[in-house]
């Protein structure tokens, strides 16, 4: 209190003022009322300075500038000496706020409005003249918070008019609104505040570019705020977050026994009878109806072909052999190094059985290995197929040319990079991605191309199978999601609110929601059926390059440039843990197969092992409720393990049925 | 304040857009226009530039290439840059004198590429290979099979015992310690232990790492090579798998211009004698169809000898190499590569200024060399002949040995006559076959007589005789004075000892150099018999300098100069020796030879 009567003693010394203030906010919650006189003064000061600059730069219809953005008329004037100075002090007080101790939430409320404040004024300040907002932007750039500032160096590029109107960030930043959140206390004093001062322009301001997402509860700290803000337009609303998502999984269908039978005989006789009771104890759980999951008819899905069935008996036997990955057991990491690459290589993927690996390269080709004993092998051609006995036993086999047998194939077909590439879940086809803005299915028994995709008009960055094969997500630098359909050369759905490129997409295990992942720094979860988008998940300061949904559903986990893993709670929407760790952009995720570890690898060359069930475990006990105050704790360990390699980053990860790890990328001399 | 902003993007100054301006015909550009367009200019570099890091990232890389950036051009409607995008970055340069910043951009000189005859290596083939990056958890300690192995040091503290890491470190201190009886001992140890195998990685190691660190100090340099001896004639070990490392540790003390070797006063030469015949050990016991370890040596040689630009040591360090993998490597890789590399050795051997002294005495050490190899080969070749031809009469040479040098007085030409009918009658009997094959012993001798005159001539005569091996032995000074104040038929000297005595000038080195010549020297053949001064001998002290001044007068003078100068040098050079008592055998004709 004593501190504050002598802080207003020094009105008009902004600097010393607010380097005080760290004191101040120490003193305990309930003096709420002296924190926001502070506050407010603070605030009009810096309204004062700011409003000041613009009068001084002859704009008498600041205001209307401020609403329509595009109406202003370049100033004549240089900024003067004066008003240098005039942003200067009161940008140092923004710097000494800066502080990185516990600050209380009015406080903070205030430091991110002022922040999304002079981000909107920045359009029109860059635009009075290159002058004046190199300097600006200069002040700037210090008190920012740190992951705002690689838009504030995209914004600073901007200093024309013209090149206005064609900055993506700028037509992000004008057509869509800032979202704070702000507990009901601070909204009030903020609204009283402005209203007492008749701060009209800050009012319309606040109305044309901020959301104030205002909820009731405790103010939240400095650290609370920020695990959730870092996307391009603040933190996510918490109504877009509200819709109920069915994360269950689908109930596994039920497979006739005589085809099992037939399997088990092909197999071996010796132990038929064991298996089928650890089948039935496995299938009892499932058929347990999950609250959680969708109904099977929620959005169609292909039957399953006696094929698919088969191929669900031989996993269901693998994961009988599963080891469980724990702290005591950690999984073998087999690392299979491209070659001879020469920065070429620039994705691989693996699929889901393990067998096969295809890579695609900056040259256009896509090659595909084989990574089991068994040889890559094409259909015969038509006339020698005629001659087959279509009604035999082993007809699948007869087809198959043994002249062709070989380890790797080549698909030749895009004209640019193929930056992602995906298995059918039934491995007969695959589908590929790359800078031509097409999307390619190939088939895997002939080694042609069947289909070419158009419909994105940029690059596309990722494409991926449903786990159900026929449906497929592809995202690109169009910012879009498109869903299709193997069989229509149109999209489905296309899912469009991302803000900048769309880097990477993943299935969710039921079919039901995709998983994007965005430069703007956001992660959103769409529904298929509906082309809504569910979930906004924000908290990444950098653009987000992988996401893992976990074995169960209930989990994802995304990671990107910033070097971070957040872990996320898709029914709550709500972000729940935190791995560092990584040194490097991190380009790949993975689930071990019973959810309990996430391998994570990037261009750091590193693969870390991370003990998630200690994360999911934390947050499970205690129900959430709040989403809007999030404490991750830092300290503690999840790390199982760390394995660097020489110098190959890792391109991808994949656990195999029984949890063997096996991780991809390019020997780089 | 906003002026002293510094820059934090490239920018185009109006100059660079009047000057591109007036490139392509706009002469009168505004100075508002060119500031318009240079920061419009600059706006979309930086434009282009962000969005070629979204390229960048999606190929999963750290670094930005030229094809990332023609992307972002052809996705934001520029036309791209055509042509090839290079992975190699591009170098900025500026000019000296101009204040002109710039792209080296060289062109290519197609043709030239194509002629040089340079087979480009085919790029490997994409492959993909599987290892264990950890087994349940546990990440081997990364094993070092290549040459940067420094790693080891620490695989060395977990895998060996504490015996044998005690054991590495008694020896290898030993063995660069001072103490002569104790290095002994250790090389002992290690040439006949035989558990020494275990250890093999890190004492080779220990060679390959030491010969970079201690290039300075030849005394180093050997006791290293003193650990390859005792390891390439131990028993039990098997090199096999360290063969590369080994190779190239030796490899370095041939051919290497080790830090010692600017010193003139240190004698590199007897390093690069030694490691030669260490390497063609370790050839003979190693070599195999599989790592073809010998071809790879003549490759190696033969590259350091196509390198003119390479120092006169490197030059040497391969020339005994060759002669040490034996007269075949000689004839297949040296001789060939004569007649490239001879003029560029005569130019260094006429070139008679002082600032060429220290290279001209490296010349003619490297010309020794070759003589001596030359000598080599053609005698073997005639060995080889004479096997072939058991019966043949022509085997004068071989049979006129040196117990009887003085008997070889008759001229060259009666010399070259005499081989002439040897190999006549050998092709006339059954040398069709032989001479079908390769060049005959006269073929050759015809082709190096070009180069040497006579020196070789005489060579061929007595080498016959001559222990092949050369095997330097330390002599008593005694044993040199004794053969100075020999008779003039056995203390003459080789070829090679008259440039190597002629090219340490002013060092001390060189008189151990000199002790370490074979006792049974090789007698020498004076073109012109006149100079021939029988039974004077010199003794040439090596500290002088003055004797360097008193050669080089030799060498100015004329003929019939030397004669009188004779006189006076011989005195003071006797004198000299007889206080410093070190000294040289010089023979006074040889010096007329070369004038």
């Amino acid at each position: 209190m004593a501190e504050s009567l002598a802080d207003q003693s020094k009105d008009q010394h902004p600097v010393q003022q607010h380097v005080q203030r760290p004191h101040e906010e120490r003193t305990p919650p309930h003096v709420t009322v002296e924190t926001g006189k502070d506050v407010k003064k603070m605030d009009k000061q810096t309204l004062m300075a700011v409003l000041q600059f613009l009068k001084k730069n002859n704009l008498k219809d600041t205001v209307d500038i401020l609403k329509k953005e595009t109406n202003f008329s370049v100033s004549d004037e240089e900024p003067t000496t004066a008003t240098d100075q005039d942003v200067s002090s009161v940008l140092s007080a923004y710097t000494s706020e800066g502080d990185p101790s516990q600050y209380d939430d009015n406080y903070s409320n205030v430091l991110a409005f002022i922040e999304s404040a002079l981000d909107m004024y920045k359009s029109p300040q860059h635009c009075f003249s290159s002058h004046a907002a190199v300097s600006f932007f200069a002040k700037h750039f210090g008190i920012q918070e740190e992951y705002h500032q690689e838009d504030l160096v995209k914004l600073s590029t901007v200093t024309k008019k013209e090149h206005m109107k064609s900055n993506e960030l700028m037509i992000n930043f004008r057509s869509s609104k800032f979202t704070i959140k702000m507990s009901r206390d601070s909204y009030q004093l903020l609204k009283r505040y402005l209203n007492d001062k008749q701060q009209s322009v800050l009012l319309d301001l606040l109305q044309e570019h901020l959301y104030i997402d205002v909820f009731d509860g405790l103010p939240r700290n400095k650290q609370q705020i920020d695990a959730t803000a870092g996307a391009m337009t603040g933190a996510a609303r918490r109504e877009a977050n509200k819709t109920k998502v069915f994360y269950g999984l689908l109930k596994e269908p039920e497979i006739n026994l005589p085809l099992e039978e037939e399997e088990e005989g092909a197999e071996g006789e010796d132990k038929p009878k064991k298996k089928k009771v650890k089948r039935d104890s496995h299938m009892g759980k499932k058929n347990k109806p999950d609250p959680n999951a969708p109904a099977l008819s929620r959005i169609p899905l292909p039957s399953l072909r006696d094929i698919d069935k088969m191929e669900r008996v031989i996993a269901m036997r693998e994961t009988l052999k599963r080891i469980k990955v724990s702290a005591d057991n950690l999984p073998s990491i087999c690392f299979y190094t491209f070659l001879n690459a020469y920065q070429n290589l620039t994705s691989a993927e693996i699929s889901e059985d393990s067998s096969m690996m295809a890579a695609g390269f900056a040259d256009s080709l896509i090659r595909v290995w084989t990574l089991t004993p068994k040889k890559l092998r094409a259909v015969k051609p038509i006339h020698e197929l005629m001659n087959i006995d279509k009604e035999a036993d082993d007809v699948l086999e007869r087809i198959m040319d043994e002249r062709t047998a070989t380890d790797n194939r080549v698909l030749l077909g895009h004209s640019g990079p193929v930056y992602a590439t995906s298995f059918s879940p039934d491995r007969t086809m695959l589908l590929s991605a790359s800078e031509d803005c097409t999307v390619r299915l190939w088939s895997l028994q002939m080694f042609v191309n069947l289909v070419c995709y158009r419909g994105h008009n940029y690059p596309v960055w990722d494409v991926q199978f449903s786990p159900y094969g026929y449906y497929f997500v592809s995202v690109g630098h169009d910012r879009t999601a498109r869903l299709w359909a193997t069989e229509n050369h149109q999209p489905l759905r296309v899912f469009s609110g991302h803000l900048s490129d769309v880097d990477c997409v993943k299935f969710h295990p039921n079919s039901n929601y995709i998983a994007t992942g965005s430069s703007d720094r956001t992660c959103r979860l769409w529904d298929v059926s509906s082309g809504n988008c569910v979930r906004i998940l924000t908290g990444h300061k950098a653009p987000i390059h992988s996401i893992a949904f976990s074995p169960d559903g209930k989990h994802l986990a995304t990671a990107g440039v910033d070097k971070t893993v957040l872990l996320w709670d898709i029914g709550h929407g709500s972000l729940i843990g935190r791995l560092v760790g990584h040194t490097d952009t991190i380009y790949s995720l993975c689930f071990s197969r019973d959810g309990s570890t996430l391998a994570s690898g990037g261009i750091d060359n590193c693969v870390k092992l991370w003990d998630v069930n200690k994360v999911f475990g934390e947050v499970d006990t205690d129900e959430i409720t709040n989403t809007t105050h999030i404490t991750l704790s830092e300290n503690t360990n999840y790390l199982f393990g760390s394995y660097p390699s020489k110098s190959t980053p890792i391109h991808h990860l994949h656990f195999t049925r029984r949890n063997l790890l096996l991780a991809t990328g390019p020997f780089v001399i | 304040m906003g002026e002293e902003q510094p820059k934090r993007f490239a920018q185009i100054s109006r100059e660079s857009v009047k000057t591109y301006a007036e490139s392509v015909g706009i002469g009168d550009l505004s100075e508002d226009a060119a500031a318009m367009l240079a920061e419009d200019v600059c706006y979309r570099l930086r434009q282009a530039a962000q969005a070629s890091t979204q390229y960048m990232k999606h190929s999963k890389r750290r670094k930005m290439t030229s094809e990332d950036f023609n992307r972002a051009l052809k996705w934001m409607d520029v036309e791209p840059i055509y042509g090839y995008g290079s992975q190699d970055p591009m170098l900025f340069r500026t000019t000296k004198d101009a204040e002109l910043y710039f792209m080296e951009d060289k062109e290519i000189n197609l043709p030239e590429i194509s002629m040089d005859g340079k087979i480009p290596v085919c790029a490997g083939k994409t492959t993909v290979r599987a290892q264990w990056l950890a087994v349940e958890g546990v990440q081997k300690p990364p094993i070092q099979s290549g040459p940067q192995g420094k790693r080891n040091g620490q695989v060395q503290a977990q895998t060996l015992s504490e015996d044998l890491v005690k054991y590495h470190e008694n020896v290898t201190k030993a063995i660069l310690g001072n103490d002569e009886d104790i290095m002994k001992v250790a090389l002992d140890d290690l040439r006949t232990n035989s558990k020494v195998s275990s250890l093999l990685p890190y004492l080779i190691q220990f060679v390959s790492v030491g010969v970079k660190k201690v290039n300075h100090d030849l005394g180093q340099l050997t006791k290293l090579m003193h650990i390859v001896m005792s390891l390439i004639y131990n028993p039990f070990v098997y090199l096999g798998p360290y063969l590369k490392r080994l190779v190239s540790s030796v490899m370095y003390c041939i051919m290497e211009p080790l830090a010692a070797s600017i010193n003139p006063l240190n004698d590199h030469w007897t390093l690069r004698d030694y490691a030669a015949r260490l390497l063609a050990h370790i050839c003979k016991t190693y070599n195999s169809s599989v790592n073809h370890l010998k071809n790879q040596l003549y490759a190696a040689f033969q590259e350091v000898l196509l390198d003119h630009a390479r120092p006169l040591c490197s030059h040497y360090g391969a020339i005994v190499g060759l002669m040490a993998l034996g007269p075949k490597a000689i004839e297949d890789v040296l001789l060939p590569q004569l007649s490239g590399y001879w003029p560029t050795l005569m130019v260094v051997l006429e070139d008679t200024s002082l600032s060429n002294i220290q290279v001209k005495t490296d010349g003619h050490k490297v010309y020794g060399a070759i003589l001596l190899a030359a000598n080599k080969m053609l005698k073997y070749k005639q060995k080889e002949q004479l096997s072939t031809k058991q019966h043949s009469a022509s085997s004068s040479p071989s049979q006129s040995p040196a117990q009887e040098p003085t008997e070889f007085t008759f001229g060259t030409a009666s010399h070259l006559l005499h081989l002439g009918e040897s190999a006549g009658s050998l092709s006339q009997s059954d040398g069709y076959k032989l001479r079908h094959v390769k060049k005959s012993v006269l073929e050759w001798y015809t082709e190096l007589y070009e180069y040497f005159g006579d020196c070789l001539s005489l060579q061929l005569d007595t080498i016959t005789t001559c222990n092949p091996v050369y095997e330097p032995k330390l002599t008593s000074l005694a044993d040199i004075n004794n053969v100075t104040a020999c008779n003039e038929h056995e203390s003459r000297f080789k070829g090679e000892l008259r440039h190597r005595s002629r090219s340490t000038r002013g060092t001390s080195i060189a008189v151990k150099d000199a002790f370490t010549l074979p006792k049974n020297f090789r007698s020498m053949r004076v073109q012109k018999p006149q100079f021939l001064f029988k039974g004077f001998t010199v003794r040439a002290s090596t500290t002088s300098k003055r004797s360097l001044s008193k050669q080089k007068s030799i060498e100015a003078g004329s003929s019939s100069s030397i004669s009188i100068l004779m006189k006076p040098y011989g005195k003071m050079m006797n004198k000299i020796s007889m206080t410093h008592n070190i000294a040289v055998a010089r023979k006074l004709p040889t010096l007329s030879c070369i004038l």
